[in-house]
């Protein structure tokens, strides 16, 4: 990736190593966006996402000694952000804690949650309750996940990285990549499987008609 | 069987569902948070940090040569180079042992004795000394870690 002046992310690293903060602001600019979907598939929820990205860009600054010029930048990167989000992943599982944006939704069950994340303008009331019904299910359901398949999801689903990009970035084989992504979409298939009714009600044509 | 696969999403469909990605609410201030809370000092030259930790070792390490060890190689090498300047005779090549174990040591005034007797031993003190300035320059230069971190959390 290049930015308007032509820099390179790795030239603007590099400029970055040596305190020029201008060109951190402009990796930033370049990344917040991929950081932040990658984030909200491991988290799954909008808000956290938004407080992983800033930490994980903190992070990437404090840490940018350790980054070598002479390799690619973003697997770096996304290697940060994907260690980051499970290690917080982890430790919330050890010290349950609950963030404000999930207080509004239901202790009773998943069948009952509701997300109130994000409001798309584009889409309409149906369609966003539907997509957050729908999302909330789903990030349940890669929440079971083993480590290893959250981030080949991530990084494929949330970051938008082909399979060599998420091989270069974790630092694995291509067959490795491929055969994870497989798998984690099979578990997540037979997860989502198990609450058949709610997977039938997300899936029907809204708006739902009672029989 | 058939009922499991009746039940369970296609592959298009959690690809589908996978994909969403929700939008990013105000960007600007997500920018803005994270340079806000950026430390001033930290990252910035890890080179020349680097190249500053390396002299004040190198430093460190010829100050000990030349205090401690008169008789290596590298140290033969610099007395021959100083023996050949006027007014460095005989009396170099002492390192500190030689000098604490010779009989006139504590008769005099010992810097006198360094000046006079003992000149690679005080030049090994000296470097020694100025390393040491270094290494504590260094130390007070860089921020603290918990620096960094306690400002994150006044700021939250």
């Amino acid at each position: 990736m290049a930015d308007a002046e032509g820099n390179s992310d790795e030239q603007l690293a590099k400029l970055a190593q040596s305190g020029d903060q201008e060109a951190f602001t402009r990796l930033l600019h370049s990344y917040e966006l991929p950081i932040y979907h990658l984030a909200y598939r491991l988290s799954g929820d909008a808000e956290e996402a938004r407080d992983l990205t800033q930490e994980i860009f903190v992070r990437a600054y404090l840490r940018l000694s350790s980054y070598d010029p002479t390799r690619r930048f973003f697997p770096w990167l996304y290697r940060l952000g994907v260690n980051y989000c499970l290690n917080q992943q982890r430790q919330q599982r050890r010290q349950p804690t609950i963030t404000l944006s999930r207080l509004g939704r239901s202790q009773s069950g998943e069948d009952e949650d509701v997300m109130f994340d994000l409001p798309d303008l584009a889409a309409g009331p149906a369609e966003l309750s539907e997509r957050a019904e729908q999302q909330a299910v789903v990030n349940a359901a890669i929440s079971k996940l083993p480590a290893d398949y959250q981030a080949v999801i991530a990084l494929r689903y949330g970051a938008d990285l082909d399979y060599a990009a998420i091989a270069e970035t974790l630092n694995l084989p291509l067959g490795t990549v491929k055969t994870r992504l497989f798998r984690a979409k099979e578990s997540l298939r037979r997860e989502l499987g198990k609450g058949e009714k709610l997977w039938r009600r997300l899936t029907a044509p809204y708006p739902l008609r009672s029989k | 069987m058939e009922k499991a696969n009746r039940t369970l999403p296609s592959e298009e469909q959690v690809e589908k569902m996978l994909s969403y990605r929700p939008p990013l609410r105000e960007p600007l201030a997500l920018l803005s948070s994270v340079l806000l809370v950026l430390p001033a000092s930290v990252a910035p030259t890890p080179a020349l940090a680097g190249r500053w930790r390396l002299l004040v070792a190198a430093l460190c390490a010829l100050g000990l040569l030349l205090t401690l060890a008169p008789d290596t190689y590298l140290l033969n090498l610099l007395l021959t180079a100083l023996g050949d300047l006027p007014g460095t005779g005989g009396n170099v090549g002492q390192g500190i042992s030689d000098w604490i174990g010779s009989p006139s040591v504590g008769s005099g005034s010992i810097t006198q004795e360094l000046i006079t007797q003992h000149p690679v031993v005080l030049l090994g003190l000296c470097v020694l000394v100025v390393s040491l300035l270094g290494l504590l320059y260094q130390a007070l230069s860089s921020p603290l870690p918990r620096q960094a971190a306690g400002r994150r959390l006044a700021q939250r």
